[in-house]
């Protein structure tokens, strides 16, 4: 019986030490998180704009969206480092695409037989 | 100029004749681009043709709608195997079972096409009314719809295997491609070929470098194919997919290759790239389904 | 006494200077070992897709045979910017713009380059 009575007490004060050091983690997260998770959205939705422009104009990459997706699943999960990074490629991708379509608009007329 | 100059000087009504000498030239100018507008597909053709008869001069125009193999003996010889039991056979039966088989309304395929489906050698074509390209596995969706069936997948399966149905029907028809004297059909056909000589993608490939540059050097062990003829033996029974596919899946296909990002079979720019591809093999002969690794 | 310095004093500087072309070589060893690495890779240079190089099996034609690289180019710098933006020279080039689209990063373009130039 005070067996019993004292192993429940000491998981209780192991559980509130645990939820208290949870709470505490999880507060920074949600702090961090949502300090990031502005710059992290804003920066998304333009590499997203920059993907759309691409496609408009018929020259979007295959991964670009591949990458996007990821980059919002890592952020999702809280690595927020890593998130910037993808989205960063995605929107170098499509910035490569657009200046490719430039370059091609004036080129393609080259390789055609005469 | 100086005509211009002294006419301008002696002439007793400078205005009259300015208004006359910008009549002319305007005159001159749209006729000289109705005339270039109106040399290119034809042009464009015989030059495309030429390229691979001059690249492959052992191999007879005729024989370009056998793909690569029309250019590599010993791959050749394989699929000559495999063509005394063709794997698309599987797809040309149930394409008749499905062309004979009725709709829910009764009707059939046949109340759509005439001449029991030998219709490839009908498309792609221009559509004046509608303003865009139809092609085969367009006008078969667009006959289902009409009967109120429901619409096929494009790439492969059921629409695949109809298509290979009436393909077989057709073989041996003339390509004939016809890009009327239409702003709009002339349009449609730049945009295809401006697509078909564009680098895209993340490795910055153009259809021609691989099909036309590029075609009979080796990518690893694989022997790329002459774009002549393209266009003429599809749908096509694949190795690599273990099944049949359409033209537009191989389109997808090749554009992800690139790492460029793949436009939905029979959109609108695919279809305009079919029509210059098909195009540029007109006066071969339609000998789809066909077989290839 | 006087000597046996002197000599530990010339030897020193050579042992040195050894030691550090020693692990020059070393750094030299793993880029070259990178840079096959990178260039055989389908998913990475595909070199062999279109080049025949070194002991790479069923090479392609499609780009020249890569051989007598360091007489082909005598500067380093050239090589590396052929692979980093091919249409540089050519806007025709079949050739994927490896550095411009960001295909391989500027460490494995060096390491190609090291490698390369064995060939």
């Amino acid at each position: 019986m005070f067996k019993k009575v004292k192993t429940t007490a000491v998981a209780s004060l192991v559980a509130t030490i645990m939820t208290l050091g949870l709470m505490s983690y999880a507060n920074v997260g949600i702090v961090s998180n949502a300090i990031a998770s502005d710059g992290f959205e804003s920066s998304w939705a333009a590499a997203d704009e920059q993907r759309k422009m691409a496609a408009k104009l018929g020259f979007e990459w295959r991964d670009t969206k591949k990458l996007l997706k990821k980059a919002k699943a890592a952020n999702e999960s809280g690595e927020n480092e890593k998130a910037m990074k993808l989205v960063a490629k995605a929107h170098e991708q499509s910035n490569d695409a657009i200046a490719q379509q430039e370059r091609e608009s004036s080129a393609w007329q080259s390789r055609v037989p005469k | 100029m100086i005509f211009l100059k002294i006419r301008l000087t002696e002439g007793p009504n400078e205005s009259e004749i300015m208004k006359k000498l910008i009549v002319v030239i305007t005159a001159t100018i749209t006729a000289f681009s109705w005339i270039s507008l109106h040399a290119g597909p034809d042009s464009d053709q015989a030059a495309f043709e030429k390229y691979f008869t001059s690249k492959f001069p052992d191999t007879p125009v005729s024989d370009f709608i056998n793909g690569v193999y029309s250019i590599d003996k010993p791959s050749r010889e394989q699929w000559e195997e495999i063509e005394e039991f063709p794997p698309y056979e599987l797809a040309i039966d149930s394409g008749k079972a499905a062309w004979n088989k009725p709709f829910a309304n009764s009707k059939t395929y046949a109340d759509c096409f005439e001449n029991e489906g030998a219709v490839r050698g009908n498309y792609p074509y221009w559509d004046a009314d509608r303003k865009e390209v139809v092609t085969l596995e367009l006008a078969i969706n667009e006959c289902r719809v009409a009967n109120g069936e429901e619409p096929l997948k494009y790439n492969k399966g059921k629409m695949a295997d109809i298509s290979a149905y009436m393909s077989y029907q057709s073989r041996g028809q003339k390509i004939n491609v016809v890009i009327p004297d239409d702003p709009d059909a002339m349009a449609a056909y730049e945009r295809g070929k401006e697509f078909y000589y564009s680098k895209r993608g993340q490795l910055n490939f153009s259809c021609f470098d691989c099909h036309g540059s590029g075609s009979g050097n080796l990518v690893r062990a694989d022997k790329l194919s002459p774009a002549l003829g393209h266009t003429s033996h599809f749908p096509v029974y694949r190795s690599k997919w273990g099944g049949m596919g359409t033209l537009h899946r191989r389109f997808g296909g090749c554009n992800k290759q690139v790492r460029a990002a793949a436009f939905k079979p029979q959109s609108q720019i695919y279809r305009e790239l079919e029509l210059f591809l098909t195009y540029m093999s007109n006066g071969l002969d339609f000998n789809g389904p066909g077989a290839r690794k | 006494m006087l000597r046996k310095t002197a000599v530990i004093a010339f030897l020193t500087p050579l042992l040195l200077l050894g030691s550090v072309s020693g692990s020059l070589a070393i750094a030299d060893e793993a880029a070259i070992t990178k840079g096959k690495k990178v260039a055989f890779d389908r998913k990475k240079g595909n070199c062999l897709a279109c080049h025949m190089i070194d002991d790479g099996t069923l090479p392609g034609n499609q780009g020249p045979p890569l051989v007598a690289m360091k007489a082909r180019f005598p500067d380093k710098e050239v090589l590396k910017a052929q692979i980093y933006n091919p249409l540089e020279k050519n806007p025709n080039s079949i050739m994927p713009p490896f550095g411009l689209h960001n295909i391989l990063s500027d460490g494995e373009i060096d390491a190609i380059t090291e490698y390369l130039l064995t060939l």
